[in-house]
C-alpha cells in the first residue's frame, strides 16, 4: 500500500493509521477499541442492524454507527461517553429483553457475544418484566445446523453469509417486528458444503454444530493454530482440544486472506473425528498366525529393525502426501542414506494439477494436504517419478519381499487406498506406519502407531506452493510416536 | 366556508377530470410540454426557489433533492413516486391518484425531465386497487397520446412510469424501504448513507417524491415561485392537504395554504366535534405525530415550523381528533400495538422496543401495570429515537407513547393504582 493511501485519525486522543476508507469499526476491532458489534462481520457486507457500535465523531450531532463510517484524514473519533455508555447499555438490554436465559445449557456460553458485552457494558438489572416472545427451538436446519430462534438476536450475519460467501441464499429472516425469525426457505435443510461457518459466525447461541453440541464447555478447550489436512486448499484452522480427556472437538476456520480467508468447508471442519482416539491405531501391533496382537513398542520396534536389517537396500517404501514436509524429509533421508532406492509416493500428478474448486467456494479435488511437499521432497532425491503407477509394476512382479507403507491418516482422502495395493498379499513382510484404524488390517504383519497433524509441528505445502506451519498440541494417543522415532 | 387557494385541487371538481381528454381540455400537460422545453436545471431552480417542501412527511426541500442527483449523464436514474400513504389518519395521495391520476403524471414527466430520468415508478400500496386501476388506465391513455414513451410530444425526451404494487407494509413508505420492496425484497431501509440521490434503487440514483409533492409541480412551473411562495408561510410556502378525521362533522381532504390554525379546520371548516363530544386532544400530523392536548391544539398552526413549536410536527397532514371519552392509553395500546405490529424487525431498538413498548401499555390497561411503568415507558421511548435506528420508525413509533404519556401520565397513572378508568369504558378496545 502506498504511503499517500494511509490516513491519520484520533480515537479516544490516540493517534491511528489506516488505510482510507477502510471500514472504521474493523478499525477499532483490529486496534482493540473496546467496541461492541453483533451484526458486523468483516467477511459479510455491512447491515447496520444491531446499533451496539456507535461512537462519536467530533462535528457531527448524533452518534453513528461506526461500522457504516469510512476512515478518513484527521476525522476525531470517541468510543467512551456518557451518552454512548447509555446507549450501549439500552441496545443491550433490546437484544436481550426476548432472549432466554439459558447460558447454563446453552453451547455459546463462554464466547458469546453477550455475555461478553453485558459484562463489558451492560452490567444492569432487567427491567423487563413482561412474557418473552416465544419462537421455535431445536431446529433442525441442516445435517450439521440447529437453530434456536429464541437464542436469535437476528443480526443477519448467517443470511448474509449464505447469500454472499456460498451464494446459496438459503436462509432469509422471515415474519417482521419481534416476530421475526431466521430460517431456511419451506424449511428445507441447509445443502452446502459451508453450513457450520454459520454457526462459527453466529455471536449468539441461535445456531449450533449438531456436532458440537452439549460436548464440551469452550472454556476447558486449548486452541492450536494448524492447517487442515481436508485437502490441497490448505485452510487455515483452529484446532480445539481438551488436553486431560485427550480428545479434539473442533476444527474452527482461522481467518487467511490469501487461502481461505475466514471460512473452511464443512467436510474439513468433520476431520477432528479421523485424530480422535476412537478412530486411531492405538497401539503397536504383531501379526500372530491369523490375527494382529498388540504388543509393547520395544516387540515392535524390535520387529521393524530386525525386518530393515534383513532386507538391506531390497527395502520397498510407499508413502502417502498426508505427512509434514519435515516426515518427508526424514524419511527420505534415512532410507536413502541405507541405499534404499525403492521409494515410492502416491501423489496423482493429474489429481494435483487440477486446482479447480469443486464445491461452492474452497474445497478441491486432492483430499492430501501435502501432495506438492511430497512431491517436492522425492524430487530432491530424484525419485519424483517413483509413483503409484510405478509402484504397482513393482507389485506385480512379485519382487518386493519386504515393504513399508506410510498410510493416509484419512481414508476418506484416499477410500480406495487398500484397493490400489493389489497384490501385496504376496509380500513377505508388511509394515505400516499410520494413524487410521481402518487400515488395522490383516494385510499387514506389522502396525506401529505414529502421530497425527495435531500431536506434532511441521509444515504442509498447499496446491497453490504455499507453505503453512501446524502446531503441535497434546498427544491423543498414548503410544503414538514420532516417524524421527521409530526410523533412525 | 371561505374560499381558500386551490393548486393541488384547482381543478378537482371538474366532471370526469381523471379522463385524458378532460384533463388535456383543462390546460393538462401543457406544463411538462413546456417542461420539456426547458433546461433541466431551469426546472429545479424553479421548484427549488417555490420552496416546495416533501409532503410525504419529512418536509425536505424538492428542488434541494433533485439538485443532489449526480450530473452524470451516462448514469441511469429513477423517479420513484410514493404512493405507499401507509400513515395512519392519512388518506390525501389516494384522493390524487383516484381523481387526478393525469395531474400526479404530469408532475412526474417535469420532475422525470429535472433529473435526467426516462424510467419511474409509482409505489401504491396494494390495498388501493382505484388508484392503480387509475394510474394505470391513465398511464395507458398517454402511451396512445404520445405523452409517455418515446419522444414524447415530438422531443427527445423519453419515459416510461411504471406502477408497482406494495403489500401494504407500514415501512414500504420509507423511501429506502420502498426501493428495498420496489427492488423484490423484503422492505428493509437501507442504512444510510449512501442515500438514494447517490445510490438508491439498484445502486443507482433515485429521487423518491411523494404524490402531493409531484403533483404540486405543474402549478409551480405554470404560475411560478413566487406565485407559490404567496400562500402558506415563509418557511413552508403554499398549499397542503389535511386529511380530518376523528368525530368531527365534517372529515375529510381538505386543501388548505400553510400556515392555517388548527383550531379552524376542527371547528370551522371540520364543522367542530360531534354532539356532546368536547376535544380532547389533537394528532396532527398522522399517527407518528407527537399528541396535542386541546390547549395546544388550539394554539397550532398547519405549517412544518408552526408545528414544530408546539413540539410536534405537520407529518403527512393527517389531523386525527380525539374526542373527551377518548381513553389515553386505551389510544396507546391502539397505536403502540401498530408500530409493534409494522416495525420491520431488521434493527434491534426498533424490533425489541415497539414490542416492549406495547407489552407495557397491555399490562397497564389490563390491570397488570407497576408503578414503574409509567417511567419505564418513557425510558424505552426515549432510546429507541434520535438516529438510534436505521430508519425513522423507532422515532415514530417513540413519539406517541413519549407524549402520551407525557401529557396525560394521571391517566396512566390511575390505570396502574387503581386498576380502573372511568373512560376506558366508552372506548372500543382493540
Amino acid at each position: 500500500m502506498s504511503e499517500k493511501n494511509i490516513v491519520q485519525f484520533e480515537v479516544d486522543g490516540k493517534e491511528v493509521q489506516a488505510p482510507k476508507g477502510e471500514n472504521l469499526l474493523k478499525v477499532l476491532i483490529d486496534q482493540k477499541f473496546k467496541v461492541p458489534y453483533y451484526c458486523y462481520h468483516p467477511g459479510l457486507s455491512v447491515a447496520g442492524a444491531c446499533r451496539m457500535c456507535f461512537v462519536e465523531q467530533e462535528g457531527v450531532p448524533r452518534p453513528m454507527i461506526s461500522c457504516n463510517m469510512q476512515v478518513q484524514e484527521g476525522m476525531k473519533i470517541k468510543t467512551e461517553s456518557e451518552n454512548l455508555k447509555n446507549i450501549r447499555k439500552w441496545n443491550l438490554a433490546f437484544h436481550l429483553i426476548n432472549h432466554p436465559l439459558d447460558c447454563p445449557i446453552c453451547d455459546q456460553a463462554g464466547e458469546c457475544g453477550l455475555q461478553d458485552f453485558y459484562m463489558e457494558h451492560g452490567q444492569y438489572n432487567s427491567q423487563m418484566q413482561e412474557q418473552k416472545v416465544l419462537k421455535r427451538k431445536v431446529v433442525s436446519i441442516g445435517d450439521h445446523v440447529m437453530l434456536d430462534s429464541e437464542r436469535c438476536i437476528l443480526c443477519s450475519r448467517c443470511v448474509r453469509f449464505f447469500d454472499e460467501v456460498p451464494k446459496t441464499s438459503e436462509m432469509a429472516i422471515f415474519n417482521r417486528g419481534d416476530r421475526s425469525e431466521i430460517g431456511t426457505f419451506l424449511d428445507r435443510p441447509l445443502k452446502n458444503n459451508y453450513t457450520l461457518n454459520s454457526v462459527n459466525i453466529c455471536p449468539v447461541g441461535a445456531l449450533t454444530s449438531k456436532d458440537f453440541r452439549f460436548k464440551k464447555r469452550v472454556w476447558f478447550l486449548k486452541k492450536l493454530n494448524s492447517i487442515c489436512p481436508g485437502c490441497s486448499t490448505g485452510c487455515n484452522i483452529e484446532v480445539h482440544e481438551d488436553p486431560r480427556e485427550k480428545q479434539v472437538f473442533r476444527m474452527l476456520p482461522r481467518y487467511n486472506e490469501n487461502v481461505n480467508g475466514h471460512w473452511m468447508c464443512d467436510y474439513g471442519a468433520m476431520r477432528y473425528e479421523k485424530i480422535n482416539p476412537k478412530n486411531r491405531i492405538l497401539t503397536p501391533k504383531l501379526k500372530q498366525g491369523h490375527e494382529l496382537v498388540p504388543t509393547d513398542w520395544d516387540n515392535a520396534q524390535k520387529y521393524f529393525d530386525d525386518a530393515m536389517e534383513k532386507v538391506g537396500k531390497d527395502l520397498y517404501v510407499l508413502i502417502t502426501p498426508q505427512y509434514t514436509v519435515e516426515e518427508f524429509e526424514h524419511i527420505y533421508a534415512t532410507f536413502t542414506q541405507k541405499g534404499i532406492q525403492n521409494i515410492f509416493h502416491t501423489v496423482d500428478e493429474k489429481n494435483i494439477k487440477d486446482t479447480k474448486v469443486i464445491d461452492e467456494l474452497l474445497m478441491r479435488n486432492d483430499k492430501n494436504p501435502n501432495s506438492k511437499g511430497l512431491l517436492k521432497v522425492s524430487a530432491a532425491h530424484g525419485l519424483e517419478k517413483q509413483n503409484l503407477a510405478a509402484f504397482q509394476k513393482e507389485l506385480e512382479t512379485q519382487k518386493i519381499k519386504t515393504l513399508v507403507v506410510f498410510s493416509p491418516a484419512d481414508p476418506d482422502s484416499d477410500p480406495e487406498f487398500m484397493n490400489s495395493l493389489k497384490g501385496i498379499e504376496a509380500v513377505e513382510t508388511k509394515i505400516q506406519l499410520g494413524t487410521a484404524a481402518q487400515y488395522e488390517t490383516l494385510d499387514f504383519d506389522c502396525i506401529l502407531p505414529t502421530l497425527s497433524f495435531v500431536e506434532k509441528a511441521g509444515t504442509f505445502i498447499n496446491f497453490n506452493d504455499v507453505e503453512q506451519k501446524i502446531e503441535a498440541g497434546a498427544k491423543l494417543v498414548e503410544d503414538a510416536k514420532a516417524i524421527s522415532e521409530i526410523l533412525c | 366556508m371561505k374560499d381558500f387557494p386551490k393548486v393541488l385541487f384547482e381543478r378537482l371538481e371538474i366532471p370526469n377530470i381523471h379522463k385524458i381528454s378532460v384533463f388535456q381540455e383543462h390546460g393538462g400537460y401543457q406544463m411538462a410540454k413546456r417542461a420539456l422545453q426547458m433546461a433541466p436545471e431551469e426546472v429545479t431552480k424553479i421548484v427549488t426557489d417555490s420552496g416546495l417542501r416533501g409532503r410525504g412527511g419529512a418536509g425536505f426541500p424538492t428542488g434541494m433533492k433533485w439538485s443532489f442527483v449526480p450530473k452524470d449523464a451516462s448514469k441511469i436514474k429513477y423517479l420513484l413516486c410514493n404512493g405507499d400513504e401507509s400513515e395512519p389518519g392519512t388518506f390525501k395521495d389516494r384522493i390524487l391518484m383516484e381523481k387526478m391520476p393525469h395531474l400526479l403524471l404530469e408532475g412526474m414527466i417535469i420532475a422525470a425531465h429535472a433529473i435526467d430520468c426516462h424510467r419511474a415508478y409509482i409505489y401504491i400500496r396494494g390495498e388501493f386497487t382505484e388508484s392503480i386501476a387509475a394510474l394505470e388506465k391513465a398511464i395507458e391513455d398517454c402511451h396512445t397520446e404520445n405523452i409517455l414513451g418515446k419522444n414524447i410530444f415530438g422531443t427527445k425526451f423519453n419515459l416510461e412510469i411504471h406502477v408497482f404494487k406494495g403489500a401494504g407494509a407500514y415501512i414500504c413508505g420509507e423511501e429506502t424501504g420502498l426501493i428495498s420492496s420496489l427492488e423484490g425484497t423484503k422492505g428493509w431501509p437501507k442504512v444510510k448513507p449512501p442515500f438514494p440521490a447517490i445510490a438508491g434503487f439498484n445502486r443507482l440514483p433515485s429521487i423518491v417524491n411523494n404524490v402531493e409533492t409531484l403533483a404540486a409541480v405543474p402549478w409551480i412551473l405554470k404560475n411560478g415561485a413566487q406565485a407559490y411562495r404567496k400562500f402558506g408561510t415563509e418557511k413552508s410556502p403554499g398549499t397542503k392537504l389535511f386529511c380530518l378525521s376523528g368525530p368531527v362533522k365534517n372529515p375529510g381532504t381538505y386543501e388548505l395554504p400553510c400556515g392555517f390554525p388548527l383550531k379552524d379546520l376542527i371547528f370551522d371548516i371540520g364543522g367542530g366535534l360531534l354532539d356532546d363530544l368536547n376535544l380532547k386532544a389533537v394528532i396532527p400530523g398522522g399517527a407518528s405525530a407527537k399528541i396535542l392536548t386541546a390547549e395546544e391544539a388550539l394554539k397550532t398552526t398547519l405549517c412544518y415550523e408552526g408545528c414544530q413549536t408546539m413540539g410536534t410536527m405537520l407529518g403527512s397532514g393527517g389531523v386525527i381528533v380525539i374526542p373527551h371519552t377518548q381513553c389515553m392509553v386505551d389510544l396507546l395500546h391502539v397505536v403502540s400495538y401498530f408500530f409493534k405490529d409494522e416495525s420491520c424487525g431488521q434493527c434491534t431498538p426498533c424490533r425489541e422496543g415497539t414490542g416492549w413498548m406495547h407489552k407495557i401499555v397491555d399490562s397497564i390497561l389490563h390491570q397488570r401495570g407497576r408503578p414503574e411503568d409509567v417511567q419505564l415507558l418513557l425510558d424505552i421511548s426515549e432510546n429507541i429515537q434520535g438516529g438510534r435506528t436505521i430508519c425513522a420508525l423507532a422515532d415514530a413509533a417513540a413519539w406517541p407513547v413519549e407524549s402520551y404519556v407525557k401529557k396525560f401520565k394521571q391517566e396512566f397513572v390511575d390505570h396502574i393504582e387503581k386498576k380502573a378508568c372511568n373512560l376506558y369504558k366508552y372506548s372500543a378496545s382493540l
